[in-house]
């Protein structure tokens, strides 16, 4: 099937409206190669708000943080591919963390920045007061280039999780209390789960709302929790990533099911 | 009524509501209250048709849930789960109602974007742009051109840089 009409003539900002409706980041760059119009009026800087997150897959070749290792592998849920992207040379060696909007999180000791592996761009953020064991990034706010707030959950030892918050405004960290590890943000409220049930906090004052029970056949294994497309999801993972099975979550409306092809994905 | 003519000089007389679907109607109207006919340049009688028989479609359902409202208000307690039982239906309908309209061939679809574009009106701008976007899912750069009539008016030189900046989309 092929169009008579010759689509580069659509006006520019309907070619942008194309773009931000497509599923995977794939087609939104192969897009912009299309022709001259396409490519100035697709930017890079501006990618599709609604994605399905791409899972990171670490190789097992190499530890996650050895300077041998020369790409970052991620899983699509759109097409059920999987994509390598290189890490420039001086990335490489260094932690990189669950994606945010078109952002992963990059820890080199206790520096974090974030880095856009689209553009190369790399915004810098303080030192933490000292080096995390383990960090988990959430990230607020519609897109980190114009109006974001980062939270990252720190485990300094085994048996100390601390959650901080970063404003680009303050650009400091500030600690806060009450709210625990594995936690995501969608719509002014904070989901973090603890062992089977999901506790919701209000972003704002840090009040806990309410808490929703596991799913009825929860499988008790490590979950996490992911904001996609305005739902959360919560991720179970069996003891491999290459297994992991994703259940459409215990939150009690309907509203989860949206978008959700099919609801569980093998990858 | 308002009548509306094409660009090829056909009339369609609609309500109100359903051309006020469309917001550059909408500020015609609400800027001189006694407009009657609006000259449409830029749409042909078949596309505007089709377009038509859309903000039809959307007016009708919203208010049939309207009137579905009022009647619960006026009937009042212990039936609170029936209007939310049918605005869920309703709203499935028109999901697949819209699905099954936008199915149409590329050259109208290409039409009704600059229609939905021209006049405005979100619901089809977005679901003519959503059905675009789902063409492309899954298709190569080549593959996107030949489906849109694109020309590659990019030289050898400029296309290898820009494939050269992402190279993992093209694989």
């Amino acid at each position: 099937m092929s169009s008579e009409r010759d689509w580069t003539d659509l006006p520019p900002e309907v070619i942008h409206l194309i773009s931000q409706k497509l599923p995977d980041l794939r087609y939104f760059i192969r897009c912009r190669a299309v022709c001259k119009r396409w490519f100035s009026s697709i930017l890079l800087s501006d990618p599709p708000q609604q994605q399905l997150p791409w899972l990171i897959e670490y190789d097992e070749q190499y530890p996650k943080s050895s300077p041998l290792r020369k790409e970052m592998r991620f899983y699509s849920f759109v097409n059920s591919e999987t994509c390598s992207i290189p890490i420039q040379e001086s990335h490489r060696g260094k932690l990189y963390h669950r994606p945010g909007h078109s952002y992963l999180l990059v820890l080199d000791g206790a520096t974090i920045s974030l880095f856009n592996p689209l553009t190369n761009e790399e915004i810098t953020l303080p030192q933490l007061p000292s080096r995390p064991y383990l960090i988990m990034p959430v990230f607020r706010g519609a897109d980190p280039s114009r109006n974001w707030q980062l939270d990252i959950t720190l485990l300094y030892d085994e048996r100390c999780w601390r959650y901080v918050t970063i404003h680009p405004d303050k650009m400091r960290w500030q600690f806060v209390d009450n709210i625990c590890f594995r936690t995501c943000y969608c719509d002014g409220m904070l989901f973090s789960t603890a062992r089977d049930c999901t506790m919701v906090f209000d972003a704002a004052s840090g009040k806990q709302l309410y808490t929703i029970p596991p799913p009825n056949d929860d499988p008790f294994t490590y979950c996490y929790l992911v904001e996609s497309c305005g739902e959360i999801l919560r991720v179970y993972l069996e003891h491999k990533y290459e297994r992991s099975q994703i259940i459409v979550p215990s939150f009690n409306f309907h509203l989860y099911k949206l978008n959700f092809e099919g609801g569980k994905e093998q990858p | 009524m308002i009548t509306l003519t094409s660009s090829d000089g056909v009339q369609f007389d609609v309500r109100e509501a359903v051309a006020k679907e469309s917001q550059i109607i909408r500020d015609m109207i609400q800027d001189d209250c006694v407009i009657t006919n609006i000259p449409l340049a830029n749409v042909n009688h078949k596309i505007l048709s089709i377009v038509l028989e859309y903000c039809q479609m959307h007016v009708d359902k919203t208010e049939m849930e309207v009137n579905a409202s009022k009647h619960q208000t006026t009937t009042g307690e212990g039936s609170s789960s029936v209007p939310v039982a049918l605005k869920v239906s309703s709203n499935k309908n028109l999901n697949d109602w819209d699905k099954e309209f936008i199915n149409v061939d590329l050259d109208t679809l290409y039409d009704l974007i600059l229609a939905a574009n021209y006049l405005n009106i979100s619901g089809l701008l977005n679901l003519t742009t959503q059905a675009a976007a789902d063409i492309i899912k899954g298709k190569t750069t080549e593959e996107i051109r030949a489906t849109f009539n694109i020309k590659n008016d990019f030289t050898p030189e400029e296309e290898a840089a820009i494939r050269k900046e992402n190279p993992w989309a093209f694989e």
